[in-house]
């Protein structure tokens, strides 16, 4: 679906370049992540994809086509959420919506039908400009699927949603990755990552030292060790222990028999620790 | 999708407030019109109705663009198929429709129009056509009001400079937008020549080519490759 070759990017009258021959591949139906932090080149990757940032240097072939040479027709495949809600705000969320599916031939999900997927049915006569945050958001995702495209880049797509309404996004993001859309996310959102991305890529500098599942990042980066938290005679305790042979550890044993158990846990690493470990940065 | 992408900018428009604006102004006008001899009233009539194409039309063109930039909807509408010449025509046909009220209504109700109809409609159209696009390349590049009054300024002493040059340069004055706009409008019929109107019909056109190049390069710079 998306193959990227040596991308060199440098914006006008800038020294050094944005991205530094950065190489990746994401296959049909899958969810790929891009992490970093603010100025990593995150966005810059998504233009330079969306076909917005034209004069690179390297390949970025989009569905085998070079995104140099696309037309407007390609937009047809391809659908754009970015992290701040872009919506007229005097029009109310099915003008936007209807004015935005005016662009398209292809054929299309029913407005009003996505209106009550993503709870704002009651609302689509009020105007852009009373929503909140959260409904702009879920106004702004099904703006950009509303044309079912096979491509959809999603930019922080759960910022300022409620969990519930977070986990009805989430659910979307999946159902649509297993109807056949392959997903480019981007977020500095750990939880989402782990939880939607099929593979993910760690940016840092315009360079992707890192693209691997989220399951073998933790296995790599993350302890072998299961740590309990338990009550002997009362009094709390911590021990932690290796997870190899942990079935022979008498000590094991003999807590899990003897102790009142509080809480077991395997130490895996979680995103935010590779992060941090791989490229030395904090992700804000 | 170009009378569709119209009627959003109609409608755009209207829930801005636009058309009350208009409203108001027209009614304004009006009331002057009306105050005044019928002598001058051909004259004042069509330097409103110059003022309403150009003025007017190129402060409301801008405060489009400044508002979709403001809402950040220019960045979501050039990743759709949607094409650029196709959203410039689109603004373009909006304002020439409200153009075209304005000039009728201030032209028909206090009889000051004594020129030939068609003439007064077709310079109404290419002036108002031309001064959209004006107001559109300087929109793209401007990032607030006074950047965008900064560029119309600058821009508007450059057209409007050969209203002046007509009392001196009279031959040189008329290759200009708004001196063929003002000729094509007060020119009593029984005095307008067929030349005459081919050669401000076509320096119109001229405009036009130019105003919509300009618009597409500002555009294509400041916008979709930004």
């Amino acid at each position: 679906m998306i193959a990227v070759k040596d991308l060199l990017f440098s914006y006008k009258g800038q020294n050094l370049p944005t991205l530094k021959n950065i190489s990746f591949r994401i296959d049909d139906q899958e969810i790929f992540g891009f992490l970093g932090p603010s100025g990593a080149g995150k966005s810059t990757t998504q233009k330079v994809l969306t076909g917005v940032l034209k004069n690179y240097r390297g390949s970025v072939m989009l569905r085998g086509r070079e995104v140099n040479n696309i037309s407007r027709k390609f937009y047809e495949n391809i659908g754009v959420a970015f992290e701040f809600p872009n919506l007229y705000l005097k029009f109310t969320a099915l003008e936007n919506l209807e004015l935005f599916a005016s662009f398209y031939q292809c054929e299309k999900y029913d407005a009003e039908e996505l209106l009550q997927r993503v709870g704002l049915w009651e609302d689509r006569n009020l105007r852009v400009e009373a929503f909140s945050k959260g409904m702009r958001m879920r106004l702004n995702f099904i703006r950009s699927i509303l044309h079912k495209p096979r491509l959809l880049f999603l930019d922080e797509p759960t910022a300022g949603l409620d969990p519930v309404n977070a986990r009805m996004l989430k659910d979307f993001i999946l159902e649509l990755r297993d109807k056949g859309t392959t997903v480019f996310l981007t977020t500095h959102n750990m939880n989402d990552a782990d939880e939607l991305c099929d593979r993910l890529a760690f940016m840092i500098e315009g360079q992707l030292p890192i693209i691997d599942t989220p399951e073998k990042l933790k296995l790599q980066h993350g302890k072998k060790t299961v740590k309990v938290k338990y009550r002997l005679n009362g009094q709390p305790e911590t021990k932690e222990f290796e997870l190899k042979e942990l079935g022979a550890n008498n000590e094991f044993l003999s807590i899990i028999n003897k102790a009142e158990i509080e809480t077991i846990h395997t130490q895996e690493a979680t995103l935010e620790d590779i992060f941090i470990q791989v490229t030395g940065k904090q992700l804000a | 999708m170009l009378l569709k992408i119209t009627k959003y900018d109609i409608l755009f428009q209207f829930k801005q407030g636009f058309y009350l604006v208009y409203g108001i102004l027209s009614l304004i006008y009006i009331l002057i019109l009306f105050n005044l001899p019928g002598d001058v009233r051909t004259e004042v009539t069509a330097y409103l109705i110059l003022s309403d194409t150009t003025i007017i039309g190129l402060t409301f063109v801008g405060a489009l663009v400044l508002l979709e930039k403001q809402q950040n909807v220019l960045q979501s509408l050039f990743i759709t198929p949607l094409k650029l010449s196709t959203y410039l025509a689109g603004k373009m046909l909006s304002l020439v429709f409200i153009s075209l009220i304005v000039s009728a209504v201030i032209g028909f109700i206090p009889g000051g129009m004594i020129g030939n109809w068609l003439w007064t409609l077709v310079a109404v159209i290419l002036s108002s056509m031309f001064f959209t696009f004006f107001g559109l390349g300087i929109s793209a590049g401007a990032n607030s009001l006074n950047d965008y009054l900064a560029g119309t300024i600058l821009g508007g002493l450059i057209l409007g400079a050969p209203v002046a040059l007509f009392f001196i340069w009279p031959e040189i004055s008329v290759v200009f937008p708004v001196n063929a706009t003002i000729d094509l409008m007060i020119t009593p019929p029984e005095v307008q020549s067929v030349k005459g109107i081919i050669a401000d019909v076509s320096v119109l056109i001229c405009w036009n080519i130019l105003g919509y190049l300009f618009a597409r390069y500002q555009f294509k710079k400041y916008v979709l490759e930004r």
